[in-house]
């Protein structure tokens, strides 16, 4: 039985490529109205979690709802996609078609998206609306990305390292994106390698190492036990991430 | 729903045609063939019309191998198709999208090809032979489009032109579309009757009662087997990605 306003739970999700297992046993819940970041180093798991979770590749668990439904395998229905929006980490798009008709396109796909004009608004994509997505910037593909991603004011939102790339403004002006779709009623799962970012953005954290959940905090109570010990938070997220002992004295952890 | 195909297939085209590298060699090529060997250097009055259905079923196949294989591959390994199938997106959309494209350019080429046999090398043929061949040549890029797409799941980006390539040129010389195929050493000829180029060249030469003789059903037999040889693959090759 879980919560009304439970987006997604999972329940030990693994999965193994070859005989590496990359996931081992995974847990998650996310709730509406809810940023949960997952943290962890490269390697970690964290994209597999999520092209798990989407059913880009094939994992065992015993359980996994999506949005009220339960789901099985790696088939994920129409109505449900329609729901979900995702940012992922290798996303490219057709390098010959402009930033207005990438977008043209792919609010083709949903029944009420938001209209052009206003996602280009919103990401601050009007002045290169007509620019082909071949010779954009790094940091304003990944602003189209995230437009596509947001385009049908998903209720569930998968951002795989949204930021990369990014510039300081641009960061912002995604960041405050994000937070009106959380209030509005959105559950975002977030991977990043930016701190800063969990901390302006998260309501939980899960750091996630060598494939398994090392912590898991909300994001109040992370910052609370980085003041304790006297830590800043990378310095905790260090330690709770199993840097070698070397290192982590460096950083001044003890 | 509809609305989507039509997107999809409308920026598909859109994006070909903002590529010249994939339009021009595709439309060039067996246009300058013919207009070299079917015209230029045509030694008898009967081979030029022989020298359009060869060049024309070479134009039409490449698009179609192409347009799937390198597409695919491109859009496979830089997370475009992922991106897609987790959107509302029909894969049909994006499948559909690439054959009307593929589609479009083999008219273009045939159409070219038409009017230059009809033009400039005085080939005439009756309207129902006309619309055969266009129809027969059309419908026959399916199994194409179908290897196009397997090795656009099973290539790189890099990699699928020079595949592509490797399999197309041999397999159009080895089918007689450069130089017909009673020309060619015995052993080679038994080999074209594995290929499916061959098959469908013999279908179009039927029209002009040119063919080498062999059944309408053993052409189509092989194309349809061909075929669904080509869609288990790809169904397989499906699923071993999403692993």
């Amino acid at each position: 039985m879980i919560a009304a306003n439970t987006v997604l739970q999972v329940q030990n999700l693994s999965k193994k490529y070859g005989a590496t297992k990359v996931l081992n046993n995974v847990s998650l819940t996310i709730n509406s109205s809810e940023v949960v970041a997952v943290l962890g180093p490269n390697g970690a798991g964290k994209t597999t979690l999520i092209n798990s979770l989407l059913g880009l590749c094939q994992a065992d668990f015993t359980e996994l709802q999506l949005l009220g439904h339960a789901v099985k395998g790696q088939q994920r229905s129409r109505e449900l996609r329609a729901q979900i929006g995702v940012m992922m980490q290798v996303g490219s798009l057709n390098a010959n078609l402009t930033v207005r008709e990438q977008l043209d396109l792919f609010t083709h796909c949903y029944q009420q998206p938001q209209p052009v004009d206003t996602l280009m608004e919103q990401c601050d994509l009007t002045s290169v609306q007509n620019q082909r997505f071949g010779s954009l910037s790094g940091g304003q593909r990944q602003r189209v990305l995230f437009a596509i991603a947001i385009c049908a004011r998903p209720k569930l939102l998968f951002l795989d390292e949204p930021s990369l790339g990014m510039d300081v403004h641009t960061r912002h002006m995604m960041w405050e994106l994000i937070r009106q779709l959380r209030n509005n009623g959105c559950g975002i799962v977030l991977t990043t390698h930016y701190l800063e970012e969990a901390d302006q953005l998260a309501d939980r954290i899960i750091m996630l190492c060598k494939g398994e959940v090392a912590a898991a905090h909300t994001a109040a109570d992370f910052r609370q036990q980085a003041n304790d010990q006297g830590l800043t938070l990378e310095q905790l997220y260090l330690s709770s991430t199993g840097l070698p002992r070397a290192a982590l004295s460096s950083t001044g952890v003890q | 729903m509809f609305a989507i195909h039509q997107a999809e297939a409308k920026y598909d085209l859109l994006s070909l045609w903002r590529t010249p590298g994939f339009y021009l060699p595709a439309i060039l090529f067996p246009v300058v063939f013919y207009y070299f060997f079917g015209v230029v250097f045509s030694f008898s009055s009967g081979a030029a019309p022989q020298m359009l259905v060869a060049y024309s079923c070479f134009g039409v196949i490449g698009p179609a191998l192409f347009n799937f294989s390198v597409a695919v591959a491109s859009d496979r390994v830089h997370g475009w198709l992922a991106l897609k199938r987790l959107s509302p997106m029909p894969l049909s959309a994006y499948m559909l999208a690439k054959y009307v494209s593929s589609t479009v350019f083999a008219v273009v080429i045939l159409v070219m090809l038409f009017t230059l046999a009809a033009v400039v090398a005085d080939v005439s043929l009756w309207t129902w032979q006309w619309a055969s061949l266009a129809f027969i040549l059309l419908a026959g890029t399916l199994p194409f489009a179908l290897l196009g797409l397997l090795l656009g799941l099973v290539c790189s980006d890099k990699a699928a032109p020079g595949v592509v390539n490797l399999i197309y040129l041999p397999m159009a010389f080895l089918s007689g579309l450069w130089i017909p195929v009673s020309l060619l050493p015995d052993y080679v000829q038994r080999i074209a009757e594995f290929l499916p180029t061959y098959h469908l060249s013999q279908l179009a030469f039927k029209v002009i009662g040119a063919d080498q003789g062999q059944s309408v059903g053993f052409h189509l037999g092989y194309l349809v087997a061909f075929s669904l040889v080509l869609g288990l693959l790809i169904r397989w090759r499906f699923s071993q990605l999403q692993k």
